[in-house]
């Protein structure tokens, strides 16, 4: 290191002073900055999807599974993952280690998984399929109960499904309209975007 | 446990959803997170961006920390995890006119040493923009946080051999890019670059 860089970069990267309304954007998210058509269309589009939620939730009858559903939506634009791996094996150990339930993704998948993230007890498998990104949402047993029962809606250009199955919840949220697409996370018969 | 009393309370309010609470760890976080998004980014705007999410998913997720690691490593891994997540975008090579502006501006005394320290920090962070940004979420945690190998290593998940290798290369990039501006500033002034 030349002499006098390092000190060049201590005093160029000093920390500084958060601007103060930095809290007021924290508190009101939704107030988009200008001259970010990007951002404009995130927040419409989360807006369409709290409608559909809203939609969705009215109707179903679990509590636990509308609550799950509409965590899978808002997570929809949430890029972030705790954990971030495209291996399913290594995704499912996480979740049994950090979360202590088992997630059970096959090894084989056509998804393009992104990682997983721990949201208030419940796993978030983030992935894509295609240009569409999913979310799958697990909560651990409980009040689910033991049979399949699917609940699924399409709005707004966004597909949400919920089931209970095997002492489980489950919850698939996709922003797209073909929800089976997003089945492949698990099933591979479904109708899979071919990989490599 | 790594927290101390006062923290671990004020993060067990939080998670049991104390907003008071929440704008006293938003407080007591909000410059160190804020820094390291415009250290990184090099864009007030984008900085406040990275900042937002941060302390967004930071709120949303609080009742997930169980106090294994120390708090301060869970955020700076929210916020590399935020930065990391930000696509590159093009950032300005040149001083901004604003720069040059509040330097004219100041005392008659040393105006052309601001301008000049003012262009050379500006080139500084535009060099440090231009880095893989693997190395440089490396550089910015270590010159504008001051982290050790062992809390980057932490906050970016990987091993402290990891993050001395990022930092070397690092290192012998801005030494490349940057020995010609310091030997400017020691010695051969007006020589432009």
């Amino acid at each position: 290191m030349v002499k006098g860089i390092d000190a060049e970069l201590c005093r160029s990267l000093a920390p500084v002073a958060a601007p103060e309304d930095l809290w007021g954007r924290i508190q009101s998210p939704a107030c988009a900055q200008p001259g970010e058509p990007l951002r404009w269309q995130l927040w419409a589009f989360a807006a369409v999807l709290a409608a559909a939620i809203a939609i969705f939730c009215f109707n179903l009858r679990s509590d636990t599974t509308s609550y799950i559903a509409g965590v899978a939506a808002s997570q929809l634009t949430n890029g972030q993952v705790d954990f971030r791996s495209a291996d399913p094996v290594e995704i499912r150990a996480w979740i049994k280690a950090n979360a202590g339930f088992d997630v059970p993704l096959p090894a084989q998948h056509s998804a393009e998984l992104a990682g997983v993230s721990l949201i208030r007890g419940l796993a978030c498998v983030s992935y894509r399929i295609g240009n569409h990104e999913a979310r799958l949402i697990v909560a651990p047993g409980g009040a689910a109960p033991p049979h399949h029962s699917m609940q699924s809606v399409v709005y707004a250009g966004a597909a949400l499904s919920s089931w209970a199955m095997q002492g489980q919840t489950y919850a698939l949220a996709a922003a797209s309209q073909d929800l089976r697409a997003a089945c492949v996370l698990c099933h591979a018969e479904g109708p899979a975007r071919p990989r490599g | 446990m790594v927290l101390d009393g006062t923290e671990r309370e004020l993060i067990e309010s939080c998670q049991s959803g104390e907003r008071d609470s929440f704008r006293t760890l938003f407080e007591i976080h909000k410059d160190k997170v804020y820094s390291i998004a415009l250290r990184y980014s090099g864009d007030e705007t984008e900085a406040m961006d990275i900042a937002q999410e941060t302390f967004l998913k930071l709120f949303s997720a609080i009742r997930s920390f169980r106090g294994e690691a120390s708090f301060e490593s869970w955020l700076y891994r929210l916020v590399v995890n935020s930065c990391l997540d930000k696509k590159r975008r093009g950032r300005r090579l040149l001083p901004l006119v604003d720069d040059l502006l509040s330097a004219i501006q100041a005392s008659g005394e040393g105006v052309l040493h601001k301008l000049m320290r003012a262009e050379l920090s500006e080139r500084v962070r535009a060099v440090v923009g231009q880095l893989p940004p693997d190395h440089r979420i490396v550089i910015v945690l270590r010159y504008t946080q001051g982290l050790s190998y062992e809390e980057i290593a932490e906050a970016l998940e990987c091993s402290p051999g990891t993050v001395a290798s990022r930092l070397n290369r690092a290192h012998k990039i801005l030494e490349r890019r940057l020995a010609h501006l310091v030997e400017t500033r020691g010695g051969r002034s007006g020589q432009r670059y």
